[in-house]
């Protein structure tokens, strides 16, 4: 019998693979192409204290091999969430997280605070890596003092799995896991995507009118595996790794290098049905490999 | 969606018509779309395709070749199996008078509103594309229309939006580019007006929020899954 359960801070993951945020929608889409009983779970757009309209159009543009984004957390609020989507997502049977993505540290601390009594969740993933707004977002992680004021305290709020998701743009990212770790926090997502642009050789102008956004796909994931691997040498709270995963054996690596569980993002976008799929896939190819039980896999590279 | 291309035409240069089989059953309402996987490394995400015709067991799309992705496409052959996601998009189920509607399409537009023509041939509509590139297509649906060329290789030289006044009418449907997409909502004083609207997307499913259009209130719409068929009086076209 092959074992794939995976534990991070309270929550158990019937398998180590998640819809990543901004990716997954609110889990309803989709619903219509996965089971949810056969796969990890996911990870809820990004939710703010009020509603934000996102950036303007283009918002995504395709690389070579990946996809740049400027979607600009879009959503409708944390009381439109609460009153609208929870009760949809509640009865889901997979793992959800829920994205936070805040623009001062009273923000986060409100929507813990009307989130938190509430049932129909296993936990937060604390966003303070998105390149895609102005303030706020990807701006509190390029300083690890500036994070160590943002988050303390966070722990004391809430008992549910804490997550916080870091962006690869800055070297204090690995400091920040680690004083996350000493907060108390149960993970760390890593990475977010890397900062990129675009030019319109005609115009001579940005394609994105906030000029950067966000480099996800696969043309990510050799850096973000790196980046994996130096954060598993600072931290010992689990990794949930993210960048370019589209094969089970994207997972396998990543976890060999010491992530316990990885998120899906751009191919979710390709093929929507892919967190099963690869959860088949990746029992499959432990039972090639003879791997028993996947946490015998987590950091196990040989170096 | 598993399918397999059955039938490919080129029907003018650059332009197929693609037919693949379908195996689920679900009803196809005018607009909606379908998203096609293809083979090219370069280029990760799917293509989407407005659904041009259907029938229980197949359905067709119309592909202009023009970057990496639709070049992989079309250069399937038949008997090649292909992942197909379908129908994508919000069912159209307002009810139109064809009596009282004014189709317009601007060039690959055609393939929008030829799902709204499928029960009739007898309608008032105006098609525009640059230098008479489309007339093969247009011949090939048999549609009766006023055809425009901004080059005047047609018989009628100008825009779409010129030739609006020719008709009476209370509704239209309209899909082209954004430019004739606004064109039109400037020369129709408030008529009902249908969009088809078509836009770069990653996911096609509401998953990624990136094919928004923008309404008159500053609020956005997704056009893969609160369109594609949306209020073309509300857009604002950038």
């Amino acid at each position: 019998m092959i074992k794939t359960h995976i534990r991070i801070g309270k929550t158990i993951l019937k398998k180590p693979i998640l819809g990543a945020s901004g990716c997954s929608g609110w889990g309803n889409e989709l619903l219509r192409f996965n089971d949810f009983s056969k796969i990890g779970g996911f990870v809820t757009k990004s939710i703010t204290l009020n509603e934000k309209k996102g950036n303007e159009m283009p918002r995504i543009m395709e690389t070579y091999g990946g996809l740049l984004n400027s979607i600009g957390l879009e959503n409708r609020g944390v009381d439109y969430f609460i009153k609208n989507i929870l009760p949809e997502i509640k009865d889901m049977e997979c793992v959800k997280f829920l994205n936070l993505a805040f623009f001062e540290k009273s923000e986060l601390e409100k929507m813990i605070a009307m989130l938190d009594s509430r049932e129909g969740f296993d936990g937060y993933e604390i966003n303070i890596s998105c390149p895609n707004v102005a303030h706020g977002g990807i701006s509190f992680n390029s300083s690890a003092a500036d994070a160590t004021s943002l988050l303390s305290g966070v722990r004391k709020m809430t008992e549910k799995t804490l997550l916080l998701k870091l962006s690869p743009a800055f070297e204090d990212s690995f400091e920040i896991g680690r004083i996350a770790e000493d907060m108390g926090f149960d993970g760390i997502t890593f990475t977010n995507t890397y900062i990129g642009t675009a030019v319109d050789v005609k115009s001579r102008s940005f394609v994105f009118k906030n000029k950067q956004a966000g480099l996800s796909g696969p043309a990510i994931k050799p850096l973000s595996l790196m980046n994996v691997h130096k954060m598993r040498k600072k931290i010992s709270i689990p990794i949930i790794a993210a960048g370019g995963v589209r094969t089970a054996d994207d997972v396998l690596e990543y976890m060999i290098l010491g992530a316990s569980a990885v998120q899906v993002g751009t191919q979710l976008l390709v093929r929507p049905s892919v967190l099963e799929e690869l959860c088949v896939e990746l029992e499959e190819r432990m039972k090639d490999l003879k791997i028993e039980d996947i946490n015998e896999l987590i950091g196990s590279i040989k170096e | 969606m598993s399918a397999t291309l059955l039938d490919k035409k080129e029907i003018s240069e650059n332009i197929f018509l693609m037919t693949f089989s379908r195996s689920d059953k679900s009803l196809i309402y005018p607009g909606q779309f379908l998203s096609i996987l293809h083979s090219s490394k370069e280029k990760i995400l799917r293509r989407p395709f407005s659904i041009f015709s259907c029938s229980e067991d197949k359905v067709s799309v119309l592909v202009k070749r023009i970057g990496g992705g639709t070049t992989a496409i079309t250069q399937m052959q038949a008997g090649e199996s292909a992942d197909i996601l379908c129908p994508l998009g919000k069912p159209f189920e307002e009810k139109i008078d064809f009596t009282r509607t004014l189709f317009i399409a601007g060039g690959i537009g055609i393939a929008g509103i030829n799902s709204f023509i499928r029960e009739t041939k007898q309608i008032k509509m105006i098609f525009g594309d640059r230098e008479g590139e489309f007339g093969k297509v247009i011949d090939f649906l048999g549609i009766e229309c006023i055809y425009a060329s901004e080059s005047g290789l047609n018989k009628r030289k100008g825009r779409v939006t010129d030739f609006i006044g020719e008709f009476d009418f209370d509704t239209v449907v309209a899909c082209g580019p954004k430019q004739m997409l606004r064109g039109v909502k400037e020369r129709i004083n408030g008529k009902r007006y249908f969009a088809v609207c078509e836009e770069i997307m990653a996911c096609g499913v509401g998953l990624c929020n990136g094919c928004m259009v923008k309404y008159d209130d500053n609020t956005f719409r997704k056009v893969c899954t609160d369109g594609p068929v949306l209020d073309g009086n509300r857009i604002v076209y950038d």
